[in-house]
């Protein structure tokens, strides 16, 4: 494992592309389902809030442990809790959430990667799993342009708890990550990206320049493995459960 | 049509110490539309000061008038005294109580009036409402139809409509010598006049004590109101003055009036600045509601809320007025100045942002009770009728049984001889509370109230004020004019509007004044010239009516 802090690139690498960033594990701490939480218990009526509060919970507890289901579902499941909320109050919320919450949490190494990539002309783009209502006013903070992110389903002006498009899980699809580098215009070849989790393997295999920032025990095997720099403290184990104190510590 | 059309023009300007009036007067001579014609604004002597004094105040320190002061600093008076002059008067007065010399005078250089004054409680005294919505717009309409231009914008509302739901179209509901009222009464206006006069007059005839007989009047003048249709005193006397305007009009050769109909006028989104608002309009009370310990809104969550900045009012009233002043002008037309027929905002919507809005405050204050627990208190729609709701009433008698056993508690009755002595803090602490919990329910009289006077509006009625008039008028400016004078209503971002515009605007201009304090004020900067008033004409040099020639 090289030292953390250390340069992650070899200072002949090509500059076109993209640098592919995880916002959960990578960039925060802070897990998706924390922020599905967040929002479900500002619902305006106190049932809303102990049904969204409920499922939020829920949702953490698939994301620990295979046994109680995919993260996929988890995810799925943490965006139920938020049904019947208005287009308003998610994005205003995700504002809040994301100015007063995530931001903070963004670890210094996660920002001088971030300034590294954009002095090598390589174009931020944010990964999350978070909503967008939450993702996007993030990246808007931090200065990145693009943004993949579950987008919620909304019928009028009320979310349907759905996703309107792709699902972005724990594990990018390598053919949805080609389809967004073509929109981008960028070469994967090209670009770095920063993973955090075992489940980011295939993101960080997608591309010419991988880096396991923050890593859990099963990406920092693999970083090993495959000689892939590793920056910053390792995660804990129990850092799905973000938020309780400093999950990697 | 341009709003050049307005250069060189006359006008008298109404009701100008008024929110509406103020914006009006302020954005005219921002972009000093009349170069070369003059502004005659009337106003009344209050308090010991006359009409001049006030406006002068007006413009000393009202921020209306901040831009104004800013650009133009101690030459502001000279600057003022070569466009507008002042003329004493009273709308409630025949012939709007101005005297005759300057009567003469304006009846020889005016084009057009511009009539703003109005009352717009929703239950005022009915004697004052008629004499000044009524009689005043009258007497409006007379010195229009008496002078050179024959011109009048009357300014009313598109909540003369009354209890309807569905379109409402930009007319008025006039066939020959009678009129449909909202709940589709055939009534005469002229009888419907005397009919409530007479009513008022026999009410306080019967009742000798003033303050009795104004309760009844109110009492009474509502009921009249709701039997034709119309929620209250201030749409069924705003209903009464378009339609008696109009009637009369009709009789004048050459008259033009425009009848200039805005829906909830409230904060300007930049003019005079960002937010601004005074007095209580209609949205304050709404807000304020949301605030206090009830929180069941008894809302249609999906009815219009038809909020349209003063700003874009004041850019309706200049197109309508260039329009009027324009050649070819119609002789009657109705312009509606709202938002709900083409960029709707609704009233849950309105609930979901200021509660919002009021969380963002509450999370960023210093108080612990705002930061950890109302922050946390929304308002929620409660979709039945606020008759139909048991937990207000509830709330108030509760409220009040507590505190009368707080205020009631005597440690020498209700203690044991022992605990007396310990007794007396005990007792000190329990009026304490009992006061405060009387002043809460004092709030909750206050808000079983307000809901009772905005049902019709907030759950009876969804009205829809067709605008199709005021878009076109917009859309007929050249494309230099557009940007400055065009009506914007449909690029209204309304979660912007309401979060970073109309709450702020509220809490700074509004709310101070529902809470009986006074909102800020700008640092006067006295005129160095005191405004002129306007020079009476004697009888010899021009007539008191031009040519009120019947057709």
């Amino acid at each position: 494992m090289r030292a953390s802090g250390s340069e992650p690139h070899p200072a002949s690498e090509p500059t076109e592309g993209a640098a592919f960033v995880r916002l959960e594990g990578a960039l925060t701490p802070l897990p998706a389902w924390r922020a599905a939480q967040w929002l479900a218990t500002r619902a305006p009526s106190v049932r809303r809030r102990l049904i969204g509060g409920a499922l939020s919970l829920l949702s953490a507890g698939r994301s620990l442990h295979p046994t109680f289901g995919a993260g996929r579902d988890a995810l799925r499941t943490s965006f139920l809790a938020l049904e019947g909320l208005s287009r308003d109050r998610l994005e205003i919320l995700g504002e809040d959430y994301a100015r007063e919450h995530l931001l903070p949490a963004v670890t210094p190494e996660a920002r001088r990667l971030l300034d590294e990539a954009r002095a090598r002309s390589r174009r931020p783009v944010l990964i999350a799993e978070t909503p967008s209502v939450i993702a996007a006013p993030l990246a808007a903070a931090l200065g990145i342009d693009e943004v993949i992110a579950n987008e919620l389903a909304f019928e009028g002006d009320r979310c349907t708890g759905e996703l309107g498009g792709e699902l972005i899980g724990p594990e990018l699809d390598p053919r949805h990550l080609a389809r967004h580098a073509e929109r981008l215009g960028v070469a994967l070849a090209a670009s770095a990206a920063y993973g955090a989790t075992g489940a980011d393997r295939l993101l960080l295999g997608a591309v010419g320049w991988p880096c396991a920032l923050h890593p859990d025990a099963e990406l920092a095997r693999l970083a090993r493995d495959l000689d892939w720099p590793i920056v910053g403290p390792m995660r804990a184990p129990l850092a799905a459960l973000g938020g309780l104190g400093e999950a990697w510590r | 049509m341009s709003v050049r059309e307005l250069a060189g023009k006359n006008l008298l300007v109404t009701g100008v110490t008024g929110f509406l009036g103020k914006v009006f007067v302020a954005f005219v001579l921002e972009h000093d539309l009349l170069r070369g014609g003059r502004m005659t604004l009337l106003s009344r002597g209050k308090r010991g000061k006359d009409g001049a004094a006030r406006l002068g105040e007006l413009f000393a320190r009202s921020p209306a008038f901040r831009r104004l002061r800013a650009r133009h600093g101690a030459d502001l008076g000279a600057w003022l005294a070569e466009r507008i002059d002042v003329v004493e008067g009273d709308v409630r007065e025949p012939g709007l109580g101005i005297e005759a010399g300057q009567r003469r005078a304006l009846v020889e250089r005016l084009d057009a009036v511009v009539h703003v004054a109005g009352l717009t409680d929703f239950a005022p005294d009915p004697t004052e409402a008629l004499a000044v919505n009524v009689h005043g717009a009258l007497g409006a309409a007379e010195l229009a139809q008496a002078c050179r231009g024959k011109r009048l914008l009357h300014v009313s509302t598109c909540f003369v409509a009354g209890g309807v739901d569905g379109e409402v179209p930009e007319a008025l509901p006039l066939g020959g010598d009678t009129a449909t009222s909202p709940n589709g009464t055939v009534f005469s206006p002229e009888t419907e006049l005397l009919a409530v006069e007479s009513l008022c007059r026999g009410v306080t005839e019967r009742h000798p004590d003033p303050v009795e007989a104004r309760k009844a009047r109110i009492e009474a003048g509502t009921l009249r109101a709701r039997a034709l249709g119309w929620p209250n005193l201030y749409t069924y006397s705003k209903a009464l003055a378009e339609l008696l305007v109009a009637r009369r009009g009709e009789k004048v050769r050459g008259f033009r009036a425009a009848i200039v109909r805005p829906a909830i006028v409230e904060c300007a989104r930049s003019f005079p600045l960002p937010g601004w608002n005074e007095g209580v309009n209609t949205a304050a009370p709404l807000v304020w509601l949301t605030g206090t310990l009830h929180r069941r809104m008894p809302f249609r969550p999906e009815h219009v809320f038809d909020v349209i900045p003063v700003d874009e009012v004041v850019k309706g009233m200049l197109v309508s007025l260039a329009a009027l002043l324009a050649p070819g002008a119609a002789p009657l037309d109705v312009v509606q100045l709202a938002t709900g027929d083409h960029n709707p905002l609704t009233f849950g919507r309105v609930l979901d942002l200021t509660a919002l809005a009021r969380r963002r405050q509450y999370a960023r204050s210093s108080d612990p009770l705002e930061r950890m627990v109302l922050q946390h208190l929304d308002s929620v729609i409660h979709d039945v009728p606020p008759e139909a709701d048991p937990v207000l009433p509830a709330l108030r008698t509760g409220t009040r049984a507590l505190r009368d056993a707080l205020v009631g508690f005597d440690p020498a009755l209700h203690l044991p001889r022992s605990l007396r002595e310990a007794g007396g803090k005990l007792a000190r602490a329990a009026h304490k509370a009992g006061k405060e919990l009387g002043q809460a329910a004092r709030t909750l009289g206050q808000v079983d109230e307000m809901l009772k006077a905005y049902q019709p509006f907030v759950f009876d009625h969804d009205p829809r004020f067709a605008t199709r008039r005021a878009r076109a008028l917009a859309a007929a400016l050249p494309e230099d004019e557009r940007e400055r004078f065009g009506l914007d209503t449909s690029g209204i971002d309304w979660r912007r509007y309401w979060m970073d515009v109309q709450i702020p605007g509220l809490d700074t201009w509004s709310l101070p004044a529902l809470r009986g304090e006074r909102p800020p004020e700008d640092d006067p900067q006295p005129l160095q010239r005191p405004l002129v008033r306007l020079a009476p004409v004697e009888r010899a040099e021009a007539p008191l009516e031009h040519a009120g020639e019947a057709e």
